[in-house]
């Protein structure tokens, strides 16, 4: 629209405001106009009918209230009459009437007497309580009606000279039989001092009529002008009719016609000026401020004000609200809002833009930690590979080793030992890989448990001796006087920091003598510092080749490699070891003049008591390091966790995943021992102990050790019937499993080794026929409800034995007398029963050596033993275990 | 008028005319006789049939004939109310064939017509109600004979019973508000004091008696400590007093004693066996019971009955409220040996008075149900008030209702 069509339109109209004043104006005139003229017309008809409306109404107001004090008199008497007095009376009036007249005189209705007659069958007076009864009624009509049973109540009007009465009989029955008549009597009179029968202005006058006969006028007489109302209580005969006094209306409509025509054209006023007020309010000035609104979104001013909403607020700020009007603000507003919206649009896409570019960084930060990872499987699937190689080289060691003690000539003797070396690095090589690649992939976790600190230095340098002997080196140990026995810490790392560096030593030294030195700091708390050094005079390292000894895939000399076997991840591991024991490490050497090794570590400080294990290691001492085992087990967890445990301990292991492999293994290799898991594919634990005990060769007599979850008594006859000789559970206590390989290698191994346990534990335990220790480990590897059932299971089957044992003497069975002692032996230990093991292991060894009769004379000595052990374990039972 | 009024020939008409009336009125000999049976056949129905029926067997033995004349029941039904049985006795005495009339089980209408039946010269003959002064009229001439209880005679047999046989020691009254239990009060109380006893409560109560009031009424008896009920009332107060006695706890009830007015209705069959059960209940009879052996002239009583009302009789257990029967059965025996041993002569007047004064002196002994009666009645006078029963104490027992609501007597 221009802006030339605007203003001709503009011309053309005229303001809301005036419009309506007009147009309000004409209306109200013209109403008030028509108004009164209706009403002066038609009031007058209508006020007339009104008031006759109204008088009627009042008419049958009065009816229903003579109705209702008939109503209430009659049920009074009916009431009154149900009082058995006046049965007795009607029956027995001679008896009665003293009790009758005082009784009768009693009766109130509202607080007043009640004037009472009692009729007998024909209608005479019984008693009244009036002092002269005014009616005779017996030759009314009704008492008869009532005598003969058509009816039970009666009201009646009946007139005594110039007086009307109003009567209410009732009905006394006896037996169910109408026996006599109660009524009274009430003056119609009362009807008019009873009630407010007319109005205050009293113009008007009621007339009650009983069978057209006039009974009561009431209300003022001699009107004018009266209206008349006739109202017929059929059923009780009376009429009631009022009149209205007319005179005087006219004046009265008059009189409010003027008042309502006054009031009329005032309320015009004031509604006409509230109208004009209200639509400038409502209409005028909201449509005014759309239209500014509505300039300055055309000219564009509209958004740049925007920021606060404010012109929308301008818009939709009326107080009140015409539903047109206020949709015209919405849409207005709406309107102005969307353009707003869209330029809002425009900025949050810019913003989206940038969202973008920072989620794409992070996603490439993401990317990279990924990488991270990535390099971590790496690290793991190399240590997975490296697991994989160690055992395909295990049974090539194995078979090597084998091939050595065959006839041959010196150079064959020669390749083998070099293939055999060449073999050991490559599986050192492999063992540190599968160490630091564990590091690499932050799975290495050090124990902390109490141990023996001297013990391990000792074992560590033992290791090493045999070796050292061959090149006619020697190893000193030197421990500071006030170096703790028992700490706190992870006794393998140690000695494997120990071993890297003693075994570096032994390897680049020729000759001399090699020291270990080991002294302690005090530290933090209850920490204390341990340091340690090996020093050798050995080749030396050169200091070029220090600056980088303890990167990974380093050698000193690379020269060297062939000669001297290494991984070059030693000393890297040792690194890392150290520095999570919260030490370092480092060297001082000179080339040509020899290697000190240091390094100091963070430990704790332990009690003996909390050193169980050690003592039990030391009491046992530890399977002869190259003890070859042999590990059925599906579980790779579990292989694992089983090898380690074994390495560490200096054993080779060699793992097979099922029955059939192990027979395999076990029939092509020479193994010390297998540890033998009971459930596994394909050919299970038991199965394959049974198929091995078969087999022709002497194989079959390896120790069989059974790896179970279970450890119940019935499990365990079922291990051993199948030819198991002893059972670990799972999972695999370090101590108990070293403790169980060393007893059967030791007793596969001969006498030397054997005769020192014995010497050991009969010297600790020579009065101890329970071994609480022992128990303990017991409970610790199953546990405290379990102990109980095994013990019991123990002494059973231990009493059964001796039976047999007995038969076996008495008989001079000398095998028989081998296995039962050799099972007695076996048992025992595992029970706690130590001496009585070392006894029964005695006769064993002697029904072995072929010392019959000595075996005989010791086996009577056993019974007492056997029989003292299992009392005392039977009186330790009710104890009980504590977990 | 005043002529003829004066004329002595016309004052002989008026005498004459006069004397016709009343000699036609009642000098005239009849041919048949009347008996009034007024009785209550409502309330305590059972009562006034088993009058009639006792008064229809004795007639029917003698052929419906008292001396030479025939002879009818009217029978008319007071309900038990005085005003009813005093119109009945106007009837009376306006019916020149009407010879006697049989009161029933009520005795207040008696009490309160004693004077006006003596001063009329009506011959009463009354089978059951027992009020000790409805005999005694202090007149040598009496007019109300009766073969029942006496409440002077029945208080002692209750109170004997009650205090000798089951052991009870403080009895309560319990007694209608009538001239009927104003003398048992005076009859028990003296049987009580003659045992050195005093009741432990007195109540009254009026005809119409509702449950409620019953229940109040007891409860206050139990609160005076009493052991026992005597009970005066008729069957229609007996039921709301058993049914209320009913109502209460077991341990609150009492044994009741009642006087037999309870038996006149329908007492057995709204109080039956079930709620009769839960209270103890005995109450006074006459020696004689149609359930027990019977002698040859009791058989043939029994066998007459059951000819008279071939359908209602069959058993001797058909006899409701036995006492009427036999009481009226014995008594209508005394008025036809009365009429056999006198000759009426059919002027009711006189005969009245000859019958009266025959059943005063009857020589025969007459065979009854209960016994054989030897001179039943005398001259009443201060000094044998008992003159006119026809029963003595030796006569009563105690009786109870059995499963069948059937009267059984000790």
């Amino acid at each position: 629209m221009s802006s030339n069509e605007r203003n001709n339109n503009q011309k053309r109209t005229i303001p809301v405001s005036r419009a309506l004043t007009g147009l309000l104006i004409s209306v109200f005139g013209l109403f008030a106009m028509i108004f009164s003229l209706f009403i002066q017309t038609s009031l007058e008809k209508d006020f007339d009918e009104i008031r006759r409306q109204d008088f009627d109404r009042r008419m049958a107001a009065y009816v229903s209230l003579l109705d209702n004090f008939i109503h209430v008199r009659s049920s009074l008497v009916q009431d009154i009459s149900k009082d058995a007095m006046f049965a007795q009376a009607v029956m027995q009036p001679d008896a009665t009437l003293a009790n009758l007249a005082d009784h009768m005189s009693r009766l109130r209705v509202f607080g007043e007497q009640v004037q009472m007659t009692l009729l007998a069958f024909d209608g005479t007076t019984i008693h009244s309580s009036k002092a002269t009864p005014i009616f005779n009624y017996r030759n009314e009509t009704w008492v008869t009606e009532i005598m003969d049973g058509r009816m039970t109540n009666y009201f009646g009007i009946h007139k005594d000279k110039k007086e009307y009465f109003l009567t209410f009989a009732t009905t006394i029955f006896y037996n169910g039989q109408p026996e006599g008549v109660l009524l009274t009597e009430i003056p119609v009179k009362t009807l008019a001092t009873n009630y407010q029968w007319v109005d205050g202005v009293e113009r008007e006058q009621l007339q009650l009529y009983h069978n057209n006969e006039l009974i009561i006028s009431m209300g003022s007489g001699a009107l004018e002008n009266r209206v008349q109302s006739v109202i017929k209580l059929s059923k009780l005969q009376l009429t009631l009719t009022g009149y209205l006094d007319d005179s005087g209306l006219d004046l009265i409509n008059e009189d409010i016609l003027q008042k309502l025509v006054i009031v009329i054209f005032l309320l015009a006023l004031v509604g006409i000026s509230a109208t004009i007020f209200m639509s400038h309010k409502l209409f005028i000035s909201p449509l005014d401020t759309l239209r500014k609104a509505a300039n300055l979104v055309a000219k564009g001013q509209f958004r740049h004000r925007l920021g606060a909403n404010q012109d929308t607020n301008d818009i939709l700020s009326t107080g009140y609200h015409i539903r047109e009007i206020n949709n015209l603000q919405n849409d207005v507003a709406a309107m102005a809002e969307t353009i707003v919206l869209r330029e809002q649009l425009l900025i949050d896409v810019n913003t989206t833009l940038e969202q973008r570019v920072l989620e794409r960084t992070r996603e490439l930060e993401v990317a990279h930690d990924q990488a991270l990872v990535a390099n971590r499987a790496k690290s793991g699937f190399l240590a997975a590979m490296s697991h994989d190689i160690r055992t395909p080289m295990n049974a090539v060691l194995g078979i090597l080793g084998l091939l050595r003690d065959t006839p041959l000539n010196p150079d064959q003797k020669n390749l083998v030992q070099t293939c055999r070396d060449s073999g050991q690095l490559l599986m050192t090589i492999i063992n540190d890989i599968l160490d630091f690649t564990k590091m690499e992939a932050d799975k290495l976790e050090l124990e902390t448990c109490a141990f023996d600190l001297h013990n391990i230095f000792a074992q560590s340098v033992d290791l090493f001796k045999a070796q050292a002997e061959r090149k006619s080196l020697s190893i000193i140990l030197h421990l500071a006087p006030d170096l703790p026995r028992y700490v706190c810490g992870d006794p393998d790392r140690i000695k494997q920091i120990l071993l890297n560096l003693i075994n570096n030593s032994v390897k680049f030294t020729n000759e001399g003598n090699i020291h270990v030195r080991a002294s302690v700091t005090p530290g933090k708390g209850p920490k204390f510092h341990l340091h340690c050094e090996v020093e050798d005079p050995g080749i030396g390292i050169s200091e070029e080749h220090q600056k980088n000894l303890f990167e990974e895939f380093t050698m000193a000399d690379q020269s060297y490699s062939r000669k001297h076997n290494g991984s070059g991840l030693g000393l890297a591991i040792c690194k890392k070891l150290v520095g999570l024991m919260h030490g370092h490490i480092d060297l001082h050497s000179e080339v040509g003049k020899g290697t000190t090794f240091f390094f100091i570590i963070e430990l704790g400080q332990a009690q003996a008591d909390q050193v169980e294990r050690g003592i039990i290691e030391e009491n046992l001492g530890l399977p002869p390091h190259n003890t070859r085992i042999l590990l059925a087990e599906d579980n790779p967890a579990n292989q694992m966790v089983i090898r380690r445990i074994l390495e560490y301990s200096g054993l080779y292991v060699d793992i097979v995943a099922n029955g059939i492999e192990a027979v395999e293994a076990v029939s092509t290799l020479p193994y010390d021992l297998i540890l033998m898991d009971i459930s596994m594919p394909l050919m299970d634990g038991m199965a394959a102990t049974k198929v091995i005990r078969a087999l022709p060769n002497k194989v079959k007599d390896i120790p069989i050790i059974a790896l179970t979850a279970h450890a119940f008594s019935g499990d365990r006859e079922n291990f051993l019937a199948s030819g198991m000789d002893d059972y670990l559970t799972k999972p695999i206590d370090r101590a108990a499993a070293l403790h169980c390989i060393t007893r059967w290698v030791q007793t596969l191994h001969g006498e030397i080794e054997h005769t020192n346990i014995e010497s050991e534990t009969s010297e600790q335990k020579k009065d101890v026929l329970v071994d609480e220790a022992i128990l303990q480990q017991l409970v610790n590897d199953t546990n405290a409800d379990i102990v109980p059932e095994l013990l019991k299971g123990y002494i059973v089957d231990s009493l059964k034995r001796l039976v047999t044992l007995q038969d076996a003497v008495t008989d001079k069975d000398i095998k028989q007398l081998e296995f039962e002692t050799h099972t007695l032996a076996s048992s025992a230990a595992a029970h706690g029963n130590s001496v009585l093991c070392v006894k029964s292991r005695r006769v064993e060894n002697l029904c072995q050596e072929g010392r019959s009769d000595d075996a005989f004379d010791e086996a009577e000595h056993l019974f007492k033993l056997a029989k003292a052990s299992l009392d005392e374990l039977e009186q330790r039972l009710k104890l009980g275990f504590n977990s | 008028m005043k002529n003829s009024m004066n004329n002595p020939r016309f004052n002989y008409l008026i005498i004459f005319l006069l004397l016709f009336i009343t000699n036609n009125s009642f000098a005239k000999p009849v041919e048949e006789l009347t008996l009034y049976l007024s009785v209550d056949q409502t309330g305590a129905r059972a009562s006034g049939i088993s009058i009639e029926q006792g008064i229809r067997t004795a007639l029917a033995e003698n052929k419906n004939q008292l001396g030479s004349f025939k002879v009818t029941l009217k029978v008319l039904d007071h309900r038990g109310s005085t005003p009813r049985a005093r119109k009945h006795l106007e009837a009376y005495l306006k019916d020149p064939t009407a010879l006697a009339l049989f009161s029933g089980l009520h005795s207040p209408p008696l009490l309160a017509t004693r004077e006006f039946i003596n001063k009329q010269g009506i011959l009463v003959l009354d089978p059951w109600a027992a009020a000790a002064p409805i005999t005694r009229y202090p007149s040598e001439i009496n007019w109300i004979f009766r073969l029942s209880i006496d409440d002077s005679k029945a208080g002692k047999v209750i109170v004997n019973h009650a205090i000798d046989k089951r052991g009870i020691k403080q009895p309560a009254l319990l007694l209608e508000q009538t001239g009927w239990g104003k003398s048992n009060n005076l009859t028990m109380t003296k049987a009580l004091k003659g045992k050195g006893l005093l009741p432990a409560a007195l109540k009254w109560f009026n005809w119409g008696l509702t449950d409620v009031s019953a229940r109040i009424l007891l409860r206050q008896i139990i609160d005076s400590d009493a052991d026992a009920i005597f009970l005066v009332a008729n069957a229609a107060e007996g039921k709301v007093i058993a049914r209320a006695m009913v109502s209460l706890p077991k341990e609150k009830r009492l044994p009741i004693f009642s006087h037999w007015g309870i038996t006149g209705g329908d007492f057995a069959k709204t109080i039956d066996v079930t709620m009769r059960e839960q209270i103890q209940l005995e109450f006074i009879q006459t020696s004689f019971s149609f359930l027990h052996p019977l002698n040859t002239f009791q058989q043939s009583v029994f066998e007459q009955a059951k000819k008279q009302y071939p359908e209602r009789i069959k058993n001797p257990i058909d006899i409701k409220a036995p006492t009427g029967f036999i009481h009226a059965y014995d008594l209508t025996r005394l008025l036809i040996s009365a009429t056999e041993q006198s000759s009426l002569t059919g002027e009711i007047k006189k005969d009245r008075q000859l019958i009266r004064e025959t059943l005063e002196h009857l020589k025969q002994p007459i065979q009854g149900l209960i016994k054989t009666y030897n001179k039943p009645f005398s001259v009443f006078s201060k000094a044998s008030p008992d003159a006119h029963e026809a029963l003595g104490i030796a006569d009563f027992t105690m009786g109870h209702y059995g499963n069948k609501n059937q009267i059984l007597i000790r």
